[in-house]
C-alpha cells in the first residue's frame, strides 16, 4: 500500500489548501442551507408581499377599501417619492411590486369607464402574480357587483367585497401514509441534498485532482512505472485512497445537513438520501480522477472544475427544480449522471411511505449513476495505461 | 520592453491547455446558463395537472363543469380530472399518479402532498371559483334579476387593471446570472496575475530564481507579464462577451462602451487580486491558488452566481458587503447599465472597482519590491 500512504503524505503537505476548500465549499453549504430553511418558513407562514403604492388620485373611500383589503395581502412599504429610490428599492427587492394609481382613477371606476393601474415588479416572482390577482380579484368583483346593484354604497362594497374575498379554499396534507413522520423535512432534504451535488462536484474535482496533479508530473511517472508495481495496482491504491478522502467529506456534509435540519429527525428518508448521495459522490470521484490524471495545469482545473460543477448544476435541476426547466433541457441533461442524482432525490422526497415498491423506484436513477462512475473509472484505467505508455 | 511582452505571450499562448479552458469554460457555463434560463417560468410547455374529484354531485355540479372547462391561453385543458372515491383519490395521491385531491362540496377541501407550483395553481383557481359563487349568491339575493341581466357573462369576463408600466427596463433576475457570470470570469485572471508573481520571486519558483539574477529590471519584467496576462484574459473575455452579446442576445443596455469599461476593470481588479494573493507572505504556491480560487469562487457565490436568492440575502443583512466584494461591484456595474437611465450607480461601483484594484496593485508592488535574497 505504498501509493495509498503516499496519496495521504501529499494530502498532508497541501493541507492548507485543502483547508481552505473546504472552509469555502462548507460555507457555501452552510448559506445554502439558512437559504434553504429561510425559503421552508417562508412557505409555512402566510407570505406579505412588500410593495409600494403611489396614489396620485388622492384618498377617497374606494381607494380607502381597496388598500385596506390589500392590506391582507401585502406589506406597504413606505419609500420616498422619488425615480430613483423607487428602482434602487425593486433593484435590491426592497418592494416586490410598485402600484401607481393615477389620478383620476376613482372616478373613472365609479362611472364605469375603462381604468388602468401601473405597476413595475421584479420579474418572474410567483409573488407578484398573486398581487396581481388580488388587484384584479378587486376590481372585477366591484365592477360586477356595481353593475348589479347599482345602489350600492362604497362602505357596503367594501364590506361584500371583503367577506367576498374572505374566502379561502382549506388546505390539508394528504396523511393517509401515516408511516410518513416527517414530511416537513423532506422538502428540506429534498432541496438540501439537490444543491450538494453541486458541492460535491466541485469540491471533489477540485480537491481530488489537487493530489493527483503530484502524481502526473512527467518525472514522477517515469519513476512510478519503473517501480516493481504494476500499472494497475498504483490506479486502485489511488482510486481507494480517493474514496476515503471523498467519504470522509461526504460525512462532513451529512452532519452539516442534520444539523441545519429543522426537524432533526433520521428516518428511512434520509438514509435514501444518504445512499444516493455516497453514489453521487462515487460519480464525482471517477469524474474528478479521470480529470485528475488527463489535465496538467492547475487554472484549466479550476476551469473544468467550474464549468462541470456549475453547468452541471444548472442543466440537471440541481439549483432551480426539475419541474421548471424545460424538457429539451431535462433530456440533454438525462445524458449525464448529475440527473439521475436529482431525479432520486425528488422520487424521495416524493415517497409517502417506504414500502418495497416505493424504494424500488430510485433503482433505475441509482443503477445509471452506477453505470456511469463504472465507465468513466474504465475509460481512465485505460487513459492512465495509454499514458504510461507514452515517452512524454 | 516590447521584446518581453511578445516573449511572455508566447509563453502564456503555448499553454494551450490552460488557454483553452479559461476560454471555453465561461462559454460552455452561458450556454447552459441559456438553456436553463430560456425556459423558466414560462408556461409554454404547460402540462395538464391531473386531479382527482371526489364529490357526491351529479351532472350538473357547477365545480366540475369549471375544472373540466378551465384551460390556458393556448387552449391546454388547466386539469386532467379523475371521478373518484375518496378513498382510491387518497391512494392516487400516494402513488403519485395525481397531484392533489379536492373533496367536493359546498365548502372544496384541497388534499394535497407537496406543496409546489402546481399545488397553488389549484388552490388559486378554487379560491376563485368559490368567491364567484358567493357573489352570485349575494348578488342574486339582492337582485333575482340579475341572471337575466347578464351577472354570469360579466363574472366570466375577468378585466385585468393593472398594467406593467413600459419603460424598456424591467428587472431581471435571468441577467444577474450572466453578469455574474462575466464578473466571474473578469476575477480568473486573478489565476494569470498569481502566476506572473511567482515567476518573478526567486523563493517561490525555479524560473523567478532564474529572472532575478538575469541583467533586467524586475519592474519592467514584471509590469510587460502583466501586460502579456492581461492581453490573454482580454481574448477570453472578449470572447464571451460576443458570445453574450451576438450570439445569445444578452441585454447590455443602450451603450456598450461603459460595458466594456467595467470587463476592463474587473480584468485588471482579478490580476492585481491575484498578485496581491502571491505577493504576500512566503506559504507555498498552491496555499496561495486555493486562497485566490477561494476568494474569486467565494465572492461569485455572494453575488448571486449559484442561487440568485443569496444576493438578496446579502442585501438585506449585510449590505456593506457589496461594497467590497469585487464579483458584486462588476455585476452590480452591469446591471445598473442596463437597468437604470442615470450612469449614478455605475460611476460607485466602478470607482469603488477601481479603488480595490489600486489598493491591490499597490500591496503587490510593496510585497514584490525591492526585494533580494541571501539564500533561497
Amino acid at each position: 500500500m505504498q501509493v495509498f500512504k503516499l496519496y495521504f503524505k501529499i494530502f498532508k503537505q497541501n493541507l492548507f489548501s485543502i483547508l481552505v476548500y473546504t472552509g469555502l465549499f462548507v460555507g457555501i453549504l452552510v448559506m445554502i442551507s439558512l437559504n434553504i430553511r429561510r425559503e421552508e418558513e417562508k412557505k409555512f407562514t402566510s407570505k406579505e408581499i412588500p410593495i409600494l403604492v403611489v396614489n396620485e388620485d388622492g384618498n377617497n373611500n374606494l381607494i380607502e377599501g381597496f388598500l385596506n383589503y390589500l392590506d391582507a395581502y401585502v406589506t406597504y412599504v413606505p419609500i420616498e417619492n422619488d425615480e430613483e429610490k423607487r428602482k434602487d428599492a425593486l433593484f435590491y427587492n426592497e418592494v416586490y411590486y410598485i402600484l401607481t394609481i393615477p389620478a383620476g382613477f376613482s372616478e373613472a371606476f365609479l362611472s364605469g369607464n375603462e381604468v388602468e393601474l401601473r405597476k413595475e415588479c421584479i420579474p418572474n416572482a410567483a409573488e407578484t402574480v398573486f398581487v396581481d390577482t388580488a388587484i384584479n380579484d378587486y376590481f372585477n368583483m366591484a365592477k360586477v357587483y356595481r353593475k348589479h346593484m347599482p345602489n350600492l354604497s362604497i362602505e357596503e362594497l367594501n364590506f361584500y367585497i371583503e367577506n367576498n374575498l374572505d374566502v379561502e379554499t382549506s388546505v390539508a396534507f394528504n396523511d393517509n401514509g401515516s408511516k410518513n413522520v416527517h414530511k416537513g423535512s423532506d422538502n428540506y432534504y429534498m432541496t438540501y441534498f439537490n444543491t450538494l451535488g453541486y458541492i460535491l462536484l466541485a469540491c471533489f474535482v477540485t480537491g481530488v485532482s489537487h493530489v493527483l496533479l503530484a502524481f502526473n508530473q512527467l518525472d514522477i511517472r517515469r519513476r512510478n512505472s519503473a517501480a516493481p508495481i504494476s500499472n494497475r495496482s498504483i490506479n486502485i491504491q489511488l482510486i481507494l485512497a480517493n474514496l476515503v478522502f471523498v467519504l470522509s467529506y461526504v460525512v462532513v456534509f451529512f452532519v452539516i445537513g442534520y444539523l441545519f435540519n429543522p426537524n432533526k429527525v433520521i428516518g428511512m428518508g434520509t438514509y435514501l438520501y444518504w445512499l444516493n448521495t455516497i453514489v453521487f459522490a462515487l460519480v464525482t470521484l471517477s469524474i474528478s480522477y479521470i480529470i485528475g490524471i488527463t489535465v496538467t495545469s492547475k487554472n484549466a482545473i479550476h476551469a473544468i472544475a467550474t464549468a462541470l460543477s456549475l453547468g452541471l448544476a444548472f442543466i440537471s435541476g440541481m439549483f432551480v427544480p426539475q419541474e421548471f426547466l424545460g424538457k429539451a433541457v431535462l433530456r440533454l441533461a438525462s445524458f449525464t449522471p448529475a440527473y439521475w442524482f436529482v431525479k432520486a432525490n425528488d422520487t424521495i422526497a416524493l415517497m409517502s411511505n417506504y414500502s418495497w415498491e416505493n424504494i424500488r423506484q430510485i433503482y433505475l436513477p441509482l443503477g445509471i449513476q452506477l453505470g456511469f462512475a463504472a465507465a468513466i473509472i474504465s475509460m481512465s484505467l485505460v487513459i492512465s495505461k495509454r499514458k504510461s505508455q507514452q515517452a512524454s | 520592453m516590447f521584446q518581453l511582452y511578445k516573449a511572455r505571450l508566447k509563453c502564456l499562448v503555448r499553454s494551450k491547455e490552460n488557454i483553452f479552458w479559461s476560454y471555453l469554460f465561461p462559454i460552455l457555463l452561458a450556454t447552459c446558463f441559456y438553456f436553463t434560463f430560456g425556459n423558466l417560468w414560462t408556461f409554454e410547455d404547460y402540462e395538464s395537472i391531473s386531479i382527482a374529484y371526489v364529490s357526491e354531485g351529479g351532472q350538473d355540479d357547477a365545480l366540475k363543469m369549471a375544472m373540466e372547462e378551465a384551460h390556458t391561453d393556448n387552449g391546454t385543458p388547466l386539469f386532467v380530472v379523475n371521478y373518484t372515491s375518496e378513498k382510491e383519490a387518497s391512494k392516487l395521491l400516494e402513488d403519485n399518479e395525481i397531484e392533489a385531491y379536492i373533496l367536493g362540496d359546498s365548502d372544496p377541501k384541497l388534499y394535497i402532498k407537496n406543496n409546489g407550483l402546481n399545488e397553488t395553481i389549484i388552490k388559486s383557481f378554487l379560491d376563485s371559483y368559490r368567491r364567484t359563487s358567493i357573489t352570485v349568491q349575494t348578488i342574486l339575493n339582492n337582485n333575482p334579476k340579475a341572471l337575466e341581466e347578464g351577472l354570469l357573462d360579466d363574472l366570466m369576463e375577468a378585466e385585468t387593471f393593472v398594467y406593467e408600466v413600459d419603460n424598456g427596463k424591467r428587472p431581471d433576475v435571468m441577467l444577474i446570472y450572466f453578469y455574474s457570470l462575466l464578473a466571474y470570469t473578469c476575477l480568473f485572471a486573478s489565476g494569470w496575475g498569481l502566476d506572473e508573481v511567482i515567476n518573478i520571486q526567486a523563493n517561490q519558483s525555479h524560473r523567478g530564481a532564474r529572472v532575478s539574477v538575469s541583467p533586467v529590471h524586475k519592474m519592467k519584467l514584471f509590469l510587460s507579464n502583466m501586460l502579456a496576462a492581461i492581453t490573454a484574459q482580454a481574448g477570453g473575455i472578449t470572447l464571451l462577451f460576443i458570445y453574450l452579446y451576438n450570439i445569445l442576445k444578452i441585454d447590455f443596455g443602450d451603450s456598450l462602451f461603459p460595458v466594456i469599461v467595467t470587463c476592463m476593470v474587473g480584468s485588471f481588479t482579478g490580476l492585481a487580486l491575484g498578485a496581491m494573493v502571491g505577493a504576500l507572505g512566503k506559504g507555498k504556491v498552491e496555499s496561495k491558488e486555493a486562497i485566490v480560487t477561494a476568494i474569486v469562487l467565494g465572492s461569485s457565490f455572494l453575488t448571486g452566481m449559484m442561487i440568485v436568492n443569496i444576493k438578496y440575502i446579502i442585501c438585506k443583512f449585510a449590505p456593506f458587503l457589496n461594497y467590497i466584494n469585487p464579483a458584486a461591484l462588476i455585476t452590480d456595474a452591469l446591471y445598473s447599465l442596463y437597468y437604470y437611465d442615470s450612469l449614478h450607480l455605475f460611476y460607485i461601483n466602478i470607482g469603488i472597482l477601481s479603488g480595490l484594484t489600486v489598493v491591490f496593485g499597490f500591496i503587490a508592488f510593496l510585497g514584490i519590491r525591492r526585494k533580494t535574497y541571501a539564500s533561497i
